[in-house]
């Protein structure tokens, strides 16, 4: 998967249609990102790249771009 | 022999608990956004000294009055909760005495929580198919709220008390259909009151594991992998295919999830049954008291699917008549 696809994929999972992210945003510190976001992430992270992410874990990056980053190394 | 079911009934305790009240609770909760995802405003909680038996009686009371059923007929008596008043006795047992069930009824408790309604339905329908019982009554009950600690915000937003009663006989105005019937005990420690049996530990009443403990994303993403292949196998089961169902009627455990799962299974909004928001989740209550206001309606084949705790599933078509 690319990063802009990935980047797309995570968007495609916020409430709103209209947040804009991409692979600088710190995600764990916007806005729109509360205990119920991480859920609906975590699970498309396990449907893409068959990883089941700690939500721990999945707060732990600093941005989208690290977040792929780490998913396309540790992907099954 | 095929197996019907006949009515619900319902009943809601008189104390209701707002959005506003939670929020005076934890004045330092930014609890606004929360609200709204979880599509909840108000929750029915239990008396103080309201009970599962108390609750169980005044459903099956409603019953008797929208029915005007002669409770003589009943035959075999099913209460599903996991707050039972009493681990032994049989709260079943109290309840059969208080409304005046016949002594040659059967009557036992069922402990499964939001699968329950799909796991009591699947009992009723098989004593009634079977010409064991000609009339069950299935009684829901609970009263989680008197198992969630008075810290615990997100479990007092999240769940509400309610009962119901149902009526499984040999005619009436849903067919039931097949069901299909799952289990994952390597999750039984998501939802969990850890103090709750034989292996209790603690002696100092603020323990939290005297209390319900829910892992949240763990039940979400069991949901998100397991409902959606549950359906496929019912409607296979039942020979249908999802554009016959007319009505999915899901286990209302909070808005956020079922749209959720409504979108991922892609299910049309208009027969993706959402009743919820001033009830909370009822545990095994939640489908009946969900699909009460549509029981007359038009649709011809619902899909009931409970889902939660234990891990359990189960799902049933029922098929108007």
């Amino acid at each position: 998967m690319e990063m802009q696809d990935f980047i797309e994929k995570f968007a495609s999972q916020l409430e709103s249609q209209d947040i804009e992210v991409n692979a600088e945003t710190n995600y764990v510190k916007s806005e729109f990102w509360d205990s119920l976001t991480a859920m609906v992430v975590k699970v498309m992270i396990d449907d893409e790249f068959g990883i089941d992410i700690p939500v721990e874990k999945l707060n732990g990056f600093n941005s989208i771009g690290s977040l792929f980053n780490y998913l396309e190394e540790n992907k099954k | 022999m095929k197996s019907y079911l006949k009515h619900i009934s319902v009943y809601l305790p008189d104390k209701n608990v707002t959005n506003d009240d939670i929020t005076a609770m934890f004045p330092t909760w930014d609890s606004a956004k929360i609200f709204e995802k979880v599509g909840i405003k108000n929750r029915h909680i239990a008396g103080s000294s309201e009970g599962v038996a108390d609750m169980a009686v005044a459903a099956i009371k409603n019953l008797q009055i929208e029915t005007n059923i002669d409770l003589s007929q009943i035959d075999y008596f099913l209460l599903c909760t996991q707050s039972p008043d009493y681990q032994i006795p049989t709260t079943a047992c109290i309840v059969q005495h208080r409304v005046g069930l016949r002594d040659s009824c059967g009557a036992i408790d069922i402990n499964q929580g939001c699968s329950g309604y799909i796991y009591g339905l699947s009992l009723a329908s098989a004593l009634v198919s079977s010409g064991a019982a000609n009339n069950v009554l299935l009684v829901t009950a609970d009263v989680y709220s008197k198992h969630i600690h008075n810290t615990d915000k997100g479990n007092i937003s999240l769940f509400g008390d309610a009962a119901t009663a149902s009526l499984i006989s040999s005619n009436g105005k849903y067919e039931i259909g097949k069901f299909s019937l799952g289990t994952d005990g390597s999750g039984y420690d998501k939802l969990i009151i850890k103090n709750s049996g034989l292996f209790s530990k603690s002696k100092d009443q603020d323990d939290p594991e005297n209390y319900l403990f829910m892992d949240g994303a763990a039940v979400f993403d069991f949901t998100a992998k397991r409902i959606p292949q549950l359906i496929e196998e019912n409607l296979e089961l039942n020979r249908l295919v999802k554009d016959d169902i007319d009505l999915f009627v899901f286990h209302q455990a909070n808005t956020f999830m079922l749209n959720f799962l409504r979108n991922r299974i892609k299910i049309a909004k208009n027969k993706f049954l959402i009743n919820m928001e001033n009830y909370g989740n009822t545990v095994s209550s939640s489908i009946p008291l969900a699909f009460q206001d549509s029981f007359d309606g038009e649709s011809k084949n619902v899909m009931m699917v409970g889902f939660g705790v234990g891990l359990s599933w189960g799902a049933v078509i029922l098929f108007k008549k």
